[in-house]
Formats: C-alpha cells, sequence, structure tokens
C-alpha cells in the first residue's frame, strides 16, 4: 500500500545492471531505505514513476573474502552476516558489533552493509567503525571502476560522491592484527533506535605509547568523521583519563563547529566528551 | 506500470500471481492470498507486527517488494499450525495469556520461531533481544517471555 508505482527489474549480471540504472533506475540492495524512502515521496505527492534496480543476484557484490591485508565486504552482505564472520570478528571486531547494534533482527536479516553505506545517513552505524579501517569502496559502472576512500565518498545526509550509473560492489578493510578497537552508540532506546552519537577508535600502543590512532564520529555532522585533531594529539602520548578527555574536548568543540549550537547542544557538549574518552580508553584497554 | 509474474511458496504450497511491481510481500499475504494472520502495523519496518520467515530468516514483509518473492520460502503464522495442530509456540502462547488484543502476537511468535529455530534454549535476554524488533502494546513483554520459555521446554520435551 501506499508505494509509487514502479517497474522492478532483477539482473543476472552486472552489465545489465548499469544499462538499467543509466535509464534513472534507482539501485536497491536491501530495501530497508529504499522501500520507505519511496513510500515517503508517495505519501508527500510525487507520484512519478521509478524504476527499482534489485541488487541481489550479482554475485560480484557478495560475500566476505580475505584479501591478505584487507578483508573485502561485498556490497549485498547482509548485516546480520556481519556480526558473527570470523574474519570481522578476529580483525575488524567494531564492525561486528556495530552491525548487531543495528536496526532489529529482522532489519538486519535484510538490510545490507552496502546500502548503509550509500543510504548515507548522518547516523549510520557501520560507518564510524568502516572509517577506522580505512575503509575503502569499489564502485564500478559501464568501462570504469574505481576506488575511493569511505571518507571522501560521504557529501552530506543522503549525500555521496556515487555517480549516475555507479553500483558499489563491496568495501575494502584494513584488517588489524594489532592493537584494540572499541564502537560505542548513544540513542533513546537500546533496540530498533537510531544512534544520537556513535563513535569508534582503533588505537595501537608501542613501549606504552600511542604508536597509531584512528577516531572515528557518526550523528555529530552531516556526515560521520574522522577527527583527525584527537588522533594527532594521542600520537606518542602514554593512554591516561586526563589524555582522553582532552580528546573528548576536541571532538565537542569539532562538533560545535560543524553544526554550531543548537536546542540540543546543552546535553550533547558533555555526553560527547565522555563517550569520546570512554571509547578511547576502552580501545586502549583492549590493545593492551 | 508493468506487472511482473511471481513464482513461490508459502507454507509449503506453490504460489503464482499476476501482481503490480508496487506491491509488497504484506499486500500479497492479505490481500491476494487471504493470509490475514500476518498484520499490517506501521507499514515502515519499525513494529514487527508483519514479521514473516523468508527463505528461513525473519523480515518485515512490509519491507519485501513483490518482485523480491520470486522462488523464495515463506512461511507465515498460518504455517506454524492451526486449531487442529497448535505449534508450541502457540501452545505456549495461550497458557501463559501471552495474548491480549493479539495484534502483535503473530509476529511476536514469527520472531519466537526464528529464534528457536537457530537457539533451542535461549536465555531470558536472548528472547528479549529475539523479540526487540516486535512491539506489543498491551499483553506486555513478560508474559510473552514467559510463553517462549515454555515453547523453548515443550520443544526439548518433544525431542
Amino acid at each position: 500500500m501506499s508505494l509509487p508505482p514502479i517497474d522492478y527489474e532483477r539482473p543476472k549480471c552486472l552489465h545489465d545492471a548499469f544499462s538499467l540504472l543509466e535509464e534513472m533506475g534507482i539501485p536497491m540492495a536491501g530495501g530497508t531505505d529504499v522501500i520507505i524512502q519511496l513510500r515517503e515521496s508517495y505519501l508527500k505527492g510525487d507520484f512519478s514513476p521509478r524504476l527499482v534496480v534489485d541488487l541481489k543476484d550479482l554475485d560480484e557484490l557478495s560475500g566476505i573474502e580475505d584479501q591478505g591485508e584487507h578483508i573485502l565486504i561485498g556490497a549485498i552482505t547482509r548485516l546480520s552476516d556481519l556480526i558473527e564472520n570470523e574474519l570481522l570478528v578476529h580483525y575488524a571486531p567494531s564492525i561486528a558489533e556495530a552491525a548487531s547494534r543495528m536496526g532489529s533482527i529482522q532489519i538486519r536479516n535484510k538490510g545490507t552493509i552496502g546500502g548503509n553505506i550509500c543510504n548515507a545517513a548522518p547516523c549510520a552505524d557501520s560507518i564510524p567503525p568502516l572509517l577506522i579501517h580505512d575503509a575503502v569502496l569499489i564502485l564500478a559502472s559501464k568501462g570504469e571502476t574505481r576506488e575511493v576512500d569511505l571518507e571522501n565518498f560521504l557529501r552530506g545526509p543522503g549525500k555521496t560522491d556515487r555517480r549516475k550509473g555507479e553500483i558499489l560492489i563491496g568495501v575494502k578493510v584494513k584488517k588489524r592484527d594489532e592493537g584494540g578497537e572499541f564502537f560505542i552508540k548513544l540513542a533513546r532506546r537500546d533496540a530498533l533506535n537510531k544512534a544520537r552519537m556513535n563513535f569508534a577508535a582503533w588505537l595501537n600502543l608501542r613501549d606504552g605509547k600511542i604508536s597509531e590512532a584512528r577516531f572515528a564520529a557518526g550523528a555529530i555532522a552531516p556526515h560521520p568523521i574522522r577527527v583527525r585533531e584527537v588522533e594527532e594529539l594521542l600520537l606518542g602520548e602514554e593512554p591516561s583519563e586526563a589524555l582522553f578527555i582532552r580528546a573528548g574536548r576536541i571532538v565537542r568543540d569539532k562538533m560545535l563547529e560543524i553544526t554550531g549550537r543548537r536546542w540540543s547542544t546543552p546535553y550533547k557538549s558533555p555526553v560527547v566528551e565522555n563517550l569520546t574518552a570512554r571509547v578511547l580508553s576502552e580501545a586502549a584497554r583492549r590493545a593492551r | 506500470m508493468k506487472k511482473l509474474t511471481v513464482n513461490f511458496t508459502v507454507n509449503g504450497e506453490r504460489v503464482r500471481l499476476r501482481v503490480p511491481a508496487n506491491r509488497t510481500l504484506l499486500d500479497i499475504l492479505r490481500e491476494d492470498l487471504g493470509l490475514t494472520g500476518t498484520k499490517r502495523g506501521c507499514d515502515t519496518g519499525e513494529c514487527g507486527a508483519c514479521t514473516v520467515l523468508m527463505n528461513g530468516r525473519s523480515v518485515n514483509s512490509c519491507l519485501v517488494l513483490a518482485g523480491e518473492v520470486e522462488g523464495a520460502e515463506i512461511i507465515t503464522v498460518e504455517g506454524l499450525g492451526g486449531e487442529e495442530a497448535l505449534h508450541p509456540l502457540q501452545e505456549a502462547f495461550l497458557e501463559e495469556d501471552a495474548v491480549q488484543c493479539g495484534f502483535c502476537i503473530p509476529g511476536m511468535l514469527m520472531s519466537a520461531k526464528y529464534l528457536l529455530d537457530r537457539n533451542p534454549d535461549p536465555s531470558e535476554e536472548e528472547i528479549r533481544e529475539a523479540i526487540s524488533g516486535n512491539l506489543c502494546r498491551c499483553t506486555g513483554y513478560i508474559p510473552i517471555i514467559r510463553a517462549i520459555k515454555r515453547a523453548a521446554l515443550k520443544l526439548k520435551e518433544r525431542k
């Protein structure tokens, strides 16, 4: 009910998918966002016909593959298949953890990681953990395949660098053999929630000092971001509560710089500070 | 808008239908097949009242397009059991008074079945997690959780 008139195609090969997408098709992976957006646009009075191109039969987009230094996660891999995947649990546990906290079981059984990336919600839970794994996206169109850093791909709420006719094939994440990582999410309730904020951090220690650091935050800016000022602050320092509190203040200032003061700022500022400190100290604890 | 021909099975029976592409699996079940056990709640994948099993996984049928069901195996609450032979989950829900208005129950049953299919001996925490995508506004979750525990015991005894 209340879906606009659509045509539906489920191409069996990439070539056919490219052709269909050139004709103004909307790519659909799991559909848990696309179908809702179609319904919303219909309710707002947009009855224009669309072509939904269902990508679920494209083998090139499925599976989780060990590529040595990287793990390649196919774009149509369902969120529920990330949670217990051995490669991810071992080398990228924050990605598995984030997946387990998304939507509901029903949503995770249908929603995909590629969909979560391309939908580009500011609060997308998969993105901060992908950012701390230096995620690179593989995008293909007729006659061209390109790789783009996830960080540069995100442009704003629902906006990405995906070009017309392009399909996200998969996302390549760096394995973390060393160090420790953590994902944390704050929402109004535990299940079926949208993150008010989400953070991911990876720290590596050498001789008791932080030798490598990644820190990413979601929902505090138009798209999830890596906060390099935090990473720079941490390098060469010994992990300590005081250090992580300083990091929290940097993230708070970054949020204020990007979004300005809002009605929620008095609540959000101390929470951003505290959660930043918490995610960093847990990552440090795991790195030891 | 082109119509689609879709072939799939519902509760073990083969179905072949010609439907507009903007129908959802929920529309098909309720309107085309008369299987009104599956309920329409929010129509946005948040309430879980329309939960069915699709190829063994629980999904919100309001978020499944007609074309996606091609070749799929669907189990609805009608496929669990009927009046003559109730499924242990259905029996347990009756015995524990875990049904008040009943609107959320078909979805609860399907989420519970999905849990018990994979985990025959769930902890209370696991049961809570398993039904966290299903909203209930009147029965209350306590009797529902009790019923799922009871069903797990019944299923174990039958083995």
